[in-house]
């Protein structure tokens, strides 16, 4: 059985379409991300989820127990949904200590006072923030309210933890290892999580299944290795990781390897692979976009052969530490290319390109 | 109030039950409704009253028809016309006088290296929150045309032939008036100045022009909004205030709209459907008055606040420093210190006489207003009661309305924020006669006892505290009651453990608001209080008006005592200042 499920929930705030007839499950343990730009409706999902939003239409079941049905008109009040909840801006209660604020829902469940302090200071200890708890919550860094938070929201044993940007608000260094410490706890726990964010690095870092949203609907969903390969539309391509666009029309497919080649202006010929999702809407002659991660072109010694092999000129050239970005021109079209920043270029800056049929999308 | 209980398992999710129709009504919901109800019934149903009995000819209840005589006879009558162009031209006055105070006041503590500028800051707010009525009847006093202490001191000590001052002339009336409606202006303005981009005056500095020629050209114009949009609060103040006129015009026989319908309601046969046309009338005055300040609200667009947090550059004044220096110690010596020095020495004495005379001084008046006279003990204990029980009423009761407008999305919210800022701009006077109408003839006994005063000062001061929560509320986040929520705490639980912890500082500041109104409002008490229900300003008024001056003086000395007492201890209490930046 699911750990939620969402069954075409659609939300309007007044003119606004927040949300169009959303479906989506989780299984037990799984860490699923709502991965979305803003206003794509990834936080209105999450607080329906939560209880702090009431859809027009459709069905929530969290864990076997349905919470919201918009038909017959019951919605479970949060409180009694059974949840753990991390806030972007953590919402640590700043009348209160650390230990009031972890123990917090426990209190509301009446949990006996010593059996409550056992376990918040339980798991204070498990996010590491053993002895803080007669602090005042104030009086404490970025880092350590986002623990309290986090501690919070798990001191319930809740089946199903959400998290809504729970990172956004730490800086660079602190969120890359909050982001593993986060994974590891939550597969030792093996609690359900949905997290929210608009950082496509961390969605692809932290999941199990990302489903990306896009004007109140959901766009692919998939594994991170999915999404980032195996993009289904422009907007995949875009939103996860960097790309160059090149428009034009389907010269030839084949159907066998999916593999069509398309002409752009200027005469550009490239190939590169239909998704199979696409395979039906795409023939010679209609009009499609390739898009290539700026990682896939390589810079080749000599003349590179057909297929995908052009001649170029370097436009620009920036150091970045760990690589250099180009930015080529190619038979009048313009690319940013990624390459190992020791590799040596021709002094004219004349150089040759190539990039697998397999490693360039053709959408349409 | 319908919630079901235990839901069903999912296992059939095809065959949803049909049973389970009853759509759930919150808590929440139950509540916001009920305050609504209750806010149309305090609010709006007087003032439609009012409007229907002002074409009514007689009382509610009583057999009457719709007619327009009430406004014709109001406007056939020479006096009413006099009183009607008196109170515009006495409170246009105090207005252009309360601003020629206020500003350079406020510019001199915020903008100058003015000695003592931090003190001032804290004294000019002191006006405030004292009764301008008890202010006036010190006046009287300190500028009798015949016994007065300041001729006095000019005719005696300072030599001159006559006696300099008389505070029953139109300049006295509004020399008061703006001496304690400035600091209105006063809060605003620098409040303005303080907010402004300091850049705006660095750039003007930078490009060639002195530190007085920025504060001409660019300070105070960028300040404009705030000047205006105060001047005309200080004019419905002025306008729609009873207390002033009351003790200064009515010896002088200078009435005004307020003074009028007071004292055509105070003798018999009292003149009921007069005054509810007259209510109408200045109701309309002060209507404009607010429409004329949203177009300047939604017009000051140049007000810029800073975001950076920097100090705005002070004027260095050099030797003028003396001259803002003494502006700033007259002001408090005007409305502070000479009007209460002269308050305490009269409580002192056994009868009202001017010499110096410690050996006669005694404590014997404030034991006399304090245990042995029942009118003045019966008054303050209704004050009190009054005061703490209606403010704490009152504050919770806005910290509903609040919450309802500002984290729901109930269709009645946006009918909440309007009833709840509507009494704003009715006039103390307009209002007390339209709950006169409303109540007097109504089956339930509620006119003529202290509920009826209860009922009034939270009718009328509910903007005061409505302010005050939805102020706070706006700086608490959303998701601290969310998080709260979802971890298992009720909407009953959020509120009580952390909205109202939470809330605690600004509920303190509006309750003190609310408490300081109620124990020195007039207007209201005076038009609607009974013998049984009299309260402190009424008893102030009434030994006024029979010349009981050293009990007097005691009995005022108590109330602002009283006042400060409230300021001292809720500060205390709510420990202000703690924690309301937080967000």
């Amino acid at each position: 059985m699911d750990a939620i499920t969402i069954d075409r929930i659609s939300k309007t705030f007044g003119e606004v379409t927040a949300l169009h007839n959303v479906s989506l499950t989780a299984a037990p343990g799984e860490f699923v991300t709502l991965l979305g730009p803003s206003g794509c409706g990834k936080t209105t999902t999450l607080r329906a989820l939560a209880g702090l939003e009431r859809p027009d239409s459709g069905r929530i079941v969290i864990d076997g127990r349905e919470v919201s049905c918009a038909e017959t008109g019951y919605f479970m009040p949060p409180e009694r949904r059974g949840l753990g909840m991390v806030f972007q801006s953590y919402a640590i209660w700043p009348h209160m200590t650390v230990f009031q604020n972890v123990a917090y829902p426990l209190k509301a469940k009446g949990v006996a006072k010593a059996d409550m302090r056992a376990r918040a200071e339980q798991i204070l200890e498990l996010v590491g923030l053993a002895g803080l708890g007669p602090r005042p919550a104030t009086n404490l860094s970025g880092g350590q309210q986002q623990r309290v938070a986090l501690a919070r929201s798990l001191v319930g044993e809740p089946r199903v933890l959400l998290l809504d940007e729970p990172l956004s608000n730490l800086d660079a260094k602190l969120r890359e290892r909050m982001r593993l410490e986060l994974k590891q706890l939550q597969k030792r726990l093996g609690v359900t999580a949905v997290y929210v964010t608009h950082d496509q690095a961390e969605a692809l870092a932290l999941s199990d299944r990302i489903i990306l949203m896009n004007g109140g609907r959901i766009v692919q969903q998939g594994t991170s290795r999915d999404i980032y390969r195996e993009p289904q539309s422009r907007f995949v391509v875009d939103f996860v990781g960097q790309a160059n666009f090149v428009e034009g029309t389907i010269v030839s497919f084949d159907r066998q390897t999916g593999i069509a080649e398309l002409r752009g202006a200027n005469g550009f010929q490239i190939k590169g692979r239909i998704p199979d999702a696409l395979s039906r809407k795409i023939a010679a002659g209609s009009p499609a976009t390739a898009a290539l991660r700026p990682e896939e072109i390589h810079i080749v010694d000599g003349e590179a052969q057909a297929p995908n092999g052009w001649q170029a000129k370097v436009a620009s050239d920036l150091f970045l530490g760990n690589m250099r970005e180009l930015t080529i021109e190619a038979v009048g079209h313009v690319f940013r290319v990624q390459i190992p920043s020791e590799q040596r270029l021709p002094p004219d800056g004349i150089i040759w390109l190539n990039a697998a049929p397999a490693a360039v999308c053709i959408l349409a | 109030m319908s919630r079901i209980e235990a839901p069903p398992d999912v296992a059939s999710i095809g065959a949803r039950r049909r049973s389970r129709r009853a759509r759930t009504v919150s808590v929440e919901a139950a509540v916001c409704w009920t305050a609504t109800a209750v806010l149309l019934w305090l609010v709006l149903y007087p003032l439609i009253v009012l409007l229907i009995g002002s074409i009514r000819s007689d009382l509610p209840m009583r057999p009457s028809e719709f007619t327009l005589a009430n406004f014709r006879t109001l406007f056939a009558d020479q006096a009413n016309l006099r009183a009607i162009l008196n109170t515009v031209v006495s409170s246009a006055l105090a207005t252009a006088l309360a601003v020629a105070i206020g500003v350079p006041l406020a510019w001199m503590t915020s903008r100058t290296d003015t000695p003592g500028r931090r003190f001032f800051d804290n004294a000019f707010v002191i006006p405030y929150y004292l009764s301008p009525f008890i202010g006036a009847i010190a006046w009287t006093m300190l500028a009798n045309p015949r016994i007065g202490f300041l001729n006095s001191l000019f005719t005696d000590v300072l030599g001159f032939e006559a006696n300099p001052f008389n505070i029953y002339s139109l300049p006295g009336l509004v020399f008061v008036m703006a001496l304690y409606y400035s600091p209105i202006v006063f809060l605003l303005v620098a409040g303005a100045l303080r907010s402004m981009d300091p850049s705006l005056e660095e750039a003007s500095r930078v490009h060639g022009v002195g530190a007085l020629g920025t504060t001409l050209r660019v300070t105070l114009p960028v300040v404009t909004p705030a000047v205006s949009s105060s001047a005309l609060l200080v004019f419905l103040n002025a306008a729609g205030q009873l207390g002033i006129p009351a003790v200064i015009g009515i010896p002088m026989h200078y009435d005004v709209i307020t003074t009028r319908i007071w004292v055509g309601l105070g003798y018999f046969p009292p003149k009921y459907t007069e005054a509810a046309a007259f209510a109408m009338v200045l109701l309309g005055l002060s209507t404009l008055i607010v429409l004329l300040q949203h177009r300047i609200m939604a017009r000051k667009s140049y007000a810029t606040v800073t975001g950076k947090g920097l100090r705005p550059g002070l004027v260095q004044l050099g030797p003028l420093r003396a001259v803002t220096f003494t502006a700033c110690v007259l002001y408090v010596l005007l409305s502070i210190v000479l009007p209460y020095s002269v308050l305490v020495f009269i409580s002192l004495q056994p009868y009202l006489s001017f010499e110096f005379d410690p050996a006669s001084w005694s404590l014997g008046r404030y034991a006399e207003v304090l245990f042995n006279n029942p009118l003045t003990v019966r008054a303050t204990i209704n004050s009190l009661i009054l005061g703490i029980g209606g403010a704490t009423l009152t504050i919770f009761f806005s910290l509903v309305i609040s919450y309802a407008s500002l984290r729901t999305r109930l269709k009645s919210r946006h009918i909440l924020d309007y009833l709840a800022t509507l009494p704003a701009g009715v006039p103390a006077v307009v209002f007390a006669v339209a709950l006169l109408w409303a109540y007097i003839y109504l089956p339930v006994p509620i006119y003529g006892t202290i509920w009826m005063l209860l009922i009034a000062y939270i009718a009328h001061y509910i903007p005061f505290g409505v302010r005050a929560t939805s102020s706070g509320l706006l700086q608490v986040s959303t998701e601290l009651e969310e998080s709260s929520r979802v971890h298992g705490e009720s909407w009953f639980g959020t509120m009580r453990r952390i909205v109202v912890p939470l809330l605690k500082p600004a509920m303190t500041v509006g309750w003190i608001l609310l408490f300081v109104e109620f124990i020195r409002s007039l207007s209201l008490s005076i038009l609607l209080y009974s013998p049984d229900s009299v309260v402190m300003p009424v008893v102030i008024y009434e030994l006024y008006e029979t010349g009981a001056y050293p009990a007097l003086a005691a009995f005022s000395v108590l109330q602002t005592l009283l006042i400060f007492a409230a300021i001292y201890a809720a500060r205390k209490i709510g420990r202000v200042d703690s924690f309301m930046q937080l967000k």
